[in-house]
């Protein structure tokens, strides 16, 4: 079953017949995660770095920021079964698609500052990522096979995870 | 490379060292301009290293006191307050061999060998010279840092070592 | 098989920095021991039993450079894959360390990129 995840939310199953969505990933961050073993995965889409800008926000729904939504995130598929040793973390979006903002201070490349952080802090590593640029991405997330892809327009891409290879994971073309 | 070229040489290698060494991002200068009063209540921690090869001199990296907790806690993975004044003094100290380590082949291009010093805390801050330093401010999420790069010799010594375009060794990840 | 690893840098943060980057690794981690410069970095060496050397260029006492020289004319310590993590900028020099059969990976790191290097040498230990 299809499940659409909306701005500032997230969604976590262990259905294997679900497909999770993230539409208009822009500067916001789109994160897949997934442990094969557990059968669990989860998808999250936050828009901003940090909540001291508005705690009351981040109170009300902490999932709208990066500091406070991915540890509810991982809390959740953790409850759920997943292990951080066999947990795959993949990313997405970060953009800068409002051309009038310079690069240097774009929410975008904050949102994936402080998303590493997070990760470095809980010990967890990337398993992939397409981060950047100036188009909005869409992002999926198949339970049963923990497959993640992206789209811009018509082009789809499925980002792989790599480990013990000597070159980060990204995205590459799906025939 | 003089002047302004150096300038902003500076400031893209400090943000990019403070972003993947210690997760901290770029943010605009206030408002309302750098406030000098209370820039001259901060106290200050400054850390220099020397540097010998083609040219000689120093890089002086100086900072808020109170930036030092994050910044050790960010590349340790800790909590801010779980760290300890030994570990801030050589989290600042890290910070400023980094920084020199990359700027030096951006000012002076890839085939130099340059012997840089182990860094240390230093009370005196360097004394402003147009003809033989640059300094650069970068404004970050946690506070700011501020480079002073200072040539022996004056600034002039560099003329003839600026790298060619697009020598950028030593500022991609090499494995 | 657990990889005994030894860390030789001058800074304590970047030693810490580069064993919590090892427990993300997937790999089993033995002994982890840790030297804060060239000297005792080829001491820890010479004891035997190290699988990995991760180590840094510029260090007082001893830098990495003659430590890793010394390493490798050394009959018992030769063949130890040893990782530099360093600032070290100049290709020249990387250049030179390259041929004595080690890897480099940059300052600033990412812990994903220290793994990878990390699993191509644990690969080639095993």
């Amino acid at each position: 079953m299809k499940h659409v995840v909306g701005v500032a939310e997230m969604a976590v199953s262990s259905d294997p017949e679900d497909l999770l969505i993230t539409h208009a990933l822009g500067s916001c961050l789109g994160i897949a995660a997934h442990d094969p073993h557990a059968g669990i995965g989860g998808l999250l889409h936050v828009m901003m770095p940090l909540s001291k800008i508005n705690p009351e926000k981040a109170e009300d729904n902490p999932f709208v920021f990066v500091d406070t939504g991915v540890p509810r995130f991982l809390d959740r598929l953790f409850e759920g079964g997943a292990r951080k040793q066999s947990l795959t973390v993949m990313v997405a979006g970060g953009a800068s698609v409002n051309r009038s903002e310079t690069d240097r201070f774009s929410i975008g490349k904050r949102n994936f500052v402080v998303f590493k952080k997070l990760l470095w802090k809980n010990g967890i590593l990337i398993s992939a990522e397409d981060v950047g640029g100036e188009k909005a991405r869409t992002m999926r997330l198949e339970i049963a096979s923990g497959r993640v892809t992206l789209s811009t327009g018509p082009k789809v891409t499925e980002l792989r995870p790599t480990r013990h290879s000597r070159q980060t994971g990204g995205a590459r073309n799906v025939a | 490379m003089m002047g302004d070229t150096l300038h902003q040489t500076i400031v893209e290698t400090t943000e990019r060292t403070c972003e993947t060494l210690a997760f901290m991002f770029p943010m605009p200068p206030p408002d309302d301009g750098p406030d000098l009063e209370e820039q001259q209540h901060h106290e200050i921690a400054r850390v220099r290293v020397h540097f010998a090869g083609p040219f000689e001199g120093s890089l002086t990296l100086s900072m808020p006191r109170s930036m030092l907790p994050p910044l050790a806690a960010n590349m340790l993975g800790l909590d801010g307050d779980a760290t300890t004044s030994e570990q801030r003094r050589d989290a600042a100290c890290e910070l400023c061999n980094v920084v020199c380590g990359n700027l030096l082949p951006a000012v002076a291009g890839a085939a130099p060998v340059f012997t840089v010093s182990p860094p240390e805390l230093c009370d005196d801050p360097p004394a402003p010279d147009s003809n033989s330093s640059v300094s650069a401010r970068v404004w970050l999420d946690e506070g700011w840092a501020e480079v002073e790069f200072t040539v022996k010799g004056g600034l002039c010594v560099l003329e003839g070592h600026a790298p060619s375009c697009g020598d950028r060794a030593g500022l991609e990840p090499v494995a | 098989m657990s990889l005994n690893v030894l860390i030789v840098d001058d800074s304590a943060v970047m030693r810490s920095m580069v064993l919590r980057t090892l427990q993300m690794a997937e790999l089993e981690l033995g002994e982890v021991q840790q030297a804060a410069n060239g000297q005792e970095g080829l001491a820890a060496l010479q004891r035997g039993n190290i699988d990995l050397a991760i180590v840094d260029i510029n260090m007082p006492v001893m830098d990495g450079e003659e430590m890793i020289r010394r390493a490798r004319q050394d009959a018992e310590t030769a063949g130890i894959p040893i990782m530099i993590i360093s600032t070290e900028g100049s290709q020249t020099r990387i250049s030179r360390l390259i041929q004595r059969g080690v890897r480099f990976v940059h300052k600033p790191f990412t812990p994903e990129i220290v793994c990878n290097v990390v699993a191509d040498l644990a690969g080639e230990a095993a």
